[in-house]
């Protein structure tokens, strides 16, 4: 039993620079199976909801799953845990690539970094142990850089890496931390590490990686496949179409659409969007996909270098969320602008979502007259469709220049101070910055917007069914439990560590189908899909005690403007739609009429005393 | 040589999912550190990659100290890990950096082509991995 996990945990103390070791039980597997389950768990119980994030007494943990270095595909991201600095509620944020393997061959499931350490230092766990290094050189490097350093100067050409850049040193609030590329994008673990003084941790590991049942892990990954080549082999196939263009390659059909948030919201499609999308990219740069461990979808974008007016980079993507926030929401279609700043947010290591809703907002407040379109200093004007105001204002949040200082806040907080009627044009819940999507055109995507444990996030949404009209995108009927029951699924999935696209081909059952003959366990389906109601719930109480309440479950008033192309035959969202959809979800998760979850609810889902 | 496992490093994306195949099918683990293919990432490049040409007269099985290096009857050299004891002399040997030392079992790794069945070919997502006679 369990030989996919390695059952040890370690904790990393920056304070006093010392590591202890200490066993994952039994029980905590069989409850909570790995990555945003331990990671949940384990925050929820040791800090508390009402502290600061940047107190030394926030930790982050590093989690990864019992699927994490085999070869089932699409299982290859890392999962971390921290109290959110721009929501202050609990955040889980997810990057691909290969740092999830490295951790898992370390012999350990989840890595805990606690306290602060007293200067700038970078940590290393590799078979030689922990290290605790120094590093005031590395003050404001870029991540990229950083990251080279890390494993030049110790020695290992297969050392893997997260880092941060200077945003997560200035504590930008959406600060990002960093894996060779992949970001750790929403809620702002960046500026955890960064609050930590914790630069860079660096990965090598020897171990292997077992299952419990080979032959029954085979025929199963064998299932996997098939489902995943079958899905591939269609020409109108999502995932072929992200491993041939990229993320980006729906942006067509989003724009025709009508759901391609444009210019602040002030329209729903993008006259240039083919400009800036995933096809735009392929025909403009020389490009090579990636994929991150034993993935067969490979959606990651490697650019070559080019020569922009900015300086000569080369980047790997944009995604899609980045051609939104960039790109429509700024009303950009320089996609020259858009390679270079999707460069500069890795550079800084920012959450590109965040910081196009930023860098927008700060254009929109302009428009509105409360912001000086002067006020990113002589040469510059703050204008929508403005790239090299763009890229100016980018630096200047990195760095925390003039009005940069006010949007590294965050749009909340910064609509706070500008006050004027700001806040309701805010895009933001609980302090998150919107993903792409429009909660004006879908009705799921506002459910989700509105009541996701993250914030303003699009990972839970029913996305597809709604785009592709499975569903009427207009309608509030039963979307409630859509939303909440694709809320569990993800969930559950994120204990594996799945990523995301996972949930787009696979079922739970066959989900379960490879943790079991993975682990030797006997999940059901059901098992399985409650353990992430569980989750949720556990969330949503941290979230509460932390003083998000069920006010919080709402949008900004722009949400209920009605743009201005909004397409004939659909109704736009009114504040009684909101209404029924929030009352629904509350109901069907069984929280009372104040949004909390109600003991017979929590005592269903083991979560009771 | 004999016949032997290619790899067109315009078409992989660094998935790595040949490592993972190779360490199962020969340990029953997934360790890409025993496996008989390396990919090495070169960002923004493409990548390089380690694997034995299966030479016909190879270096690597004359300077075997411990006889743990023998042809199959497909011709390629496979490597006996029971007798194997990690000194490196084949690594030294090969001049075209088809063997290394697996760190965790300090026994040397390559490729052995499966005894021509080459069961990562199957699972390459992009068809980058092939058979050159």
């Amino acid at each position: 039993m369990y030989e996919c996990y390695n059952r040890k945990l370690l904790r990393i103390n920056l304070t006093d620079r010392t590591v202890r070791e200490e066993p994952i039980s039994e029980k905590m597997i069989q409850h909570w199976v790995g990555g945003m389950g331990f990671g949940v768990k384990l925050l929820t119980h040791e800090v508390p909801p009402t502290i600061d994030a940047f107190d030394p007494e926030n930790k982050i943990f590093i989690c990864i799953g019992p699927l994490t270095g085999t070869i089932a595909p699409l299982f290859a991201q890392t999962c971390i845990v921290t109290k959110s600095p721009l929501t202050t509620g609990i955040i889980n944020t997810y990057a691909g690539g290969q740092i999830a393997t490295a951790i898992k061959s370390t012999g350990y499931d989840v890595i805990v970094f606690e306290g602060k350490a007293d200067q700038l230092i970078y940590v290393t766990l590799t078979p030689a142990g922990v290290k605790f290094v120094d590093c005031p050189e590395l003050k404001g490097k870029p991540v990229r850089e950083a990251e080279e350093y890390v494993k030049t100067t110790s020695g290992y050409d297969n050392m893997h890496t997260i880092g941060i850049g200077l945003a997560g040193e200035n504590l930008i609030r959406y600060a990002a931390a960093i894996s060779e590329t992949r970001a750790f994008g929403r809620g702002g673990a960046g500026a955890v590490f960064g609050s930590k003084n914790l630069k860079v941790f660096g990965v090598v590991g020897l171990n292997d990686v077992k299952v419990a049942n080979p032959k029954g892990f085979e025929e199963a990954i064998e299932r996997t496949y098939t489902a995943f080549r079958e899905d591939l082999s269609h020409p109108w196939s999502l995932l072929g179409g992200f491993g041939r263009i990229g993320t980006g390659s729906g942006v067509a059909l989003i724009n025709d659409k009508h759901v391609f948030a444009t210019r602040y919201h002030k329209y729903t499609s993008f006259q240039h969007a083919n400009e800036i999308d995933g096809e735009a990219f392929m025909r403009k740069y020389e490009t090579r996909p990636i994929g991150c461990q034993s993935c067969l979808v490979h959606c990651g974008m490697v650019r070559k270098p080019l020569e922009t007016k900015w300086g000569t980079i080369w980047t790997r993507g944009p995604e899609y969320e980045t051609m939104y926030s960039i790109g429509s929401l700024c009303f950009n279609d320089n996609s020259d602008m858009l390679y270079y700043a999707n460069d500069q947010a890795e550079k800084y290591g920012m959450d590109t979502l965040s910081l196009g809703v930023n860098v927008a907002f700060a254009m929109e407040c302009v428009d509105r007259g409360i912001l000086s379109k002067d006020a990113l200093g002589e040469g510059y004007t703050l204008e929508f469709g403005n790239p090299d105001a763009t890229v100016r204002l980018i630096d200047m949040i990195a760095a925390r220049e003039g009005i940069g200082d006010l949007l590294a806040e965050g749009v909340k907080r910064a609509s706070e101070k500008l006050n004027q009627g700001s806040q309701d044009f805010a895009l933001q819940v609980k302090g998150m910055e919107f993903a792409a999507w429009m909660p004006e055109r879908m009705r799921g995507v506002a459910t989700t917007f509105a009541t996701a444990n993250r914030g303003a996030c699009h990972k839970r949404a029913p996305i597809g069914m709604e785009l592709m009209e499975f569903v009427p995108m207009d309608s509030t009927e039963g979307r409630a439990e859509l939303v909440a029951q694709i809320q569990n699924v993800v969930n559950a999935t994120f204990t594996l560590v799945s990523c995301r696209f996972a949930e787009f081909v696979l079922k739970p059952a066959q989900f379960v189908d490879l943790l079991n003959n993975a682990s030797g366990m006997s999940f059901t389906a059901e098992q399985f899909e409650l353990m992430g109601e569980a989750i949720w719930n556990m969330e949503r109480m941290y979230n509460l005690a932390a003083g998000i309440d069920a006010s919080q479950d709402s949008l900004p008033e722009i949400c209920f403007k009605v743009p201005l192309d909004f397409p004939e035959g659909y109704k736009p969202l009114t504040h009684s739609d909101f209404n029924i959809l929030i009352k629904d979800y509350y109901e069907y998760r069984g929280w009372d009429a104040s949004g909390t979850p109600t003991p017979e609810r929590l005592e269903k889902l083991g979560l009771k005393g | 040589m004999a016949k032997r496992l290619v790899i067109d490093l315009n078409k992989c994306t660094e998935c790595r999912t040949c490592e993972l195949k190779c360490s199962f099918v020969h340990f029953q683990v997934y360790n890409s550190n025993k496996a008989g293919i390396q990919i090495i990432s070169q960002w923004p490049e493409k990548p390089s990659a380690r694997l034995c040409l299966q030479c016909k007269e190879p270096d690597c099985l004359p300077a075997c100290p411990s006889e743990a290096m023998v042809f199959t009857h497909e011709g390629s050299v496979k490597i006996l890990y029971d007798v194997c004891i990690g000194c490196g002399s084949c690594v030294d040997a090969c001049q075209y950096d088809g063997v290394w030392i697996d760190p965790l079992n300090n026994v040397a790794v390559k490729c052995d082509t499966c005894e021509n069945k080459y069961q990562c070919i199957a699972d390459c997502a992009v068809g980058a991995l092939s058979i050159e006679e």
